[in-house]
């Protein structure tokens, strides 16, 4: 039972973002349309999302989705790892922000209400 | 190197050896252009700091683990191998604590000539650097050795004679030969020249026992020995990664060794012998075994998996520095009874700086 509930944990640990979800989700929306290194990564996400991230919050995340197999890296090029979005990572992605839209179309729809009841 | 550079390496530090191993570069790499983008040196070492810690609580991926596992077999040869140098150690050790002029004599020896310190400063350094040599020697592989680093693996055979004069002379009466005038050839490295200052501050120990010259002499240059030894361990060791590509784990630790032996026993020395309680004094050379066996089996235990053999070893050290110990507490405490006749006793033997003769310590 509890084994089976471990297996369980790890199996879902291994295909959702979890905790690490936001630094995450931003990464793997900045590998959809390419690979890219780490400095690449920093500035498209600035660009896209207008968030800095933190160099170490960056590498924590690449390490956890490269541990997950969401994202790989490519041969070094001048001591930099270009990452590349996987098949299993495109999935994750794609669940992802299929379940973000509909709390996105929850969270639209409950103010909605909200504010015609003013 | 940069100042940003610098800052950020700190930061690396606080992570895990597998991250540092597969990421340090690149993100060194993003450090650099961040800092040329204009982002503070501080910021970016304090982002990889948290994360480093972070990454420390999460703890070694799957894979990484499995890649760690894959060098356990050299990493447990090569502590049998340090653990089996160390042993013939630990039998002179449990020999000398119970020998006669220890424990009967305030005198002790009388300090050794110059050909007697040079010889013990070449055995410890030679010891220290056949050390560092026989680790690299199992870590990186025979052949890659033999191969691409000629000096090394010559040397690297030094070991095997070294232990072999080690049983020799531990086994052999120093006096009869004539080559050693009263002790066996570590007590210049225990009768350090930090315990005779700490004797002379305190100005309670005048035991008469040391020739003042010459035991500072062999003091300091037993000291020194160590340092040179130190260098020469961290000399080799960083060579042989450079040329063989010896993990850097391995380097870390295999420093951390030397230096902390070299810590334990400035400690020994200062807290044994600065006493003057001669007999424990003995337990210094148990002391650097434990350390160095004690130290470099932790490390690496906590980086491979150790393999039984060694463990084996580290056993059976355990079980001679035991013997040793308590043998050399059992002399330190007639030390003690002897001691207040013999500081009511004027003349030579409680001079500070006259050389006792041989004659005055039997």
């Amino acid at each position: 039972m509890v084994q089976g509930r471990r297996r369980r944990t790890e199996g879902s640990q291994a295909t959702s973002l979890g905790r690490y979800a936001d630094p995450a989700v931003l990464i793997l929306t900045s590998l959809v349309d390419g690979p890219k290194h780490g400095y690449g990564l920093l500035k498209d996400i600035e660009q896209f999302a207008g968030l800095s991230l933190g160099p170490g919050t960056l590498y924590g995340a690449l390490a956890r989705l490269e541990e997950c197999h969401l994202i790989e890296a490519l041969p070094a090029e001048d001591r930099r790892h270009p990452y590349q979005l996987t098949a299993t990572g495109a999935a994750a992605l794609t669940d992802h922000l299929a379940s973000l839209e509909e709390v996105a179309i929850v969270g639209r729809e409950r103010l909605q209400i909200r504010l015609a009841l003013r | 190197m940069t100042r940003h550079r610098l800052v950020a390496k700190a930061g690396f530090r606080c992570y895990p050896q597998w991250w540092r191993d597969r990421y340090e570069a690149e993100a060194a790499h993003v450090a650099e252009d961040l800092a040329t983008e204009g982002r503070g040196a501080f910021k970016v070492a304090t982002s990889f700091a948290w994360d480093g810690l972070k990454t420390r609580l999460r703890g070694t991926p799957v894979e990484f683990r499995a890649a760690a596992s894959l060098t356990a077999q050299r990493a447990g040869g090569t502590v049998l191998s340090a653990s089996a140098f160390y042993l013939p150690l630990a039998v002179v050790a449990v020999g000398a604590a119970g020998f006669e002029s220890g424990v009967r004599s305030w005198l002790g020896p009388t300090g050794g000539g110059l050909v007697q310190v040079t010889l013990i400063a070449l055995a410890v350094a030679a010891a220290l650097f056949s050390v560092s040599l026989v680790s690299s020697l199992l870590t990186t592989g025979f052949r890659a050795i033999r191969q691409r680093n000629g000096v090394a693996f010559i040397l690297s055979c030094a070991p095997l004679a070294l232990v072999v004069v080690v049983l020799l002379v531990g086994l052999t009466d120093l006096d009869q030969l004539g080559i050693v005038s009263g002790y066996y050839p570590f007590w210049g490295a225990e009768w350090g020249i930090f315990g005779r200052l700490l004797m002379f501050q305190s100005g309670t120990v005048v035991t008469g026992g040391v020739s003042g010259m010459h035991a500072d002499v062999m003091g300091a240059l037993s000291w020194l020995t160590v340092m040179v030894g130190a260098a020469l361990t961290g000399w080799s060791m960083r060579r042989a990664r450079t040329r063989v590509g010896l993990p850097r784990v391995f380097l870390r630790d295999e420093s951390l060794v030397t230096v902390g032996t070299a810590f334990a026993m400035f400690v020994s020395w200062v807290g044994l012998v600065g006493w003057g309680i001669g007999g424990i004094a003995h337990a210094t050379v148990p002391t650097q075994v434990f350390c160095i066996l004690g130290w470099r089996t932790a490390l690496c235990s906590s980086r491979f998996r150790l393999a039984p053999i060694p463990g084996l070893a580290w056993w059976l050290v355990v079980g001679c520095m035991g013997i040793a110990s308590i043998s050399a507490l059992f002399a330190g405490g007639q030390s003690i009874r002897q001691f207040p006749r013999l500081v009511r006793r004027p003349g030579p033997q409680i001079a500070l700086l006259s050389k006792p003769s041989r004659d005055s310590a039997t």
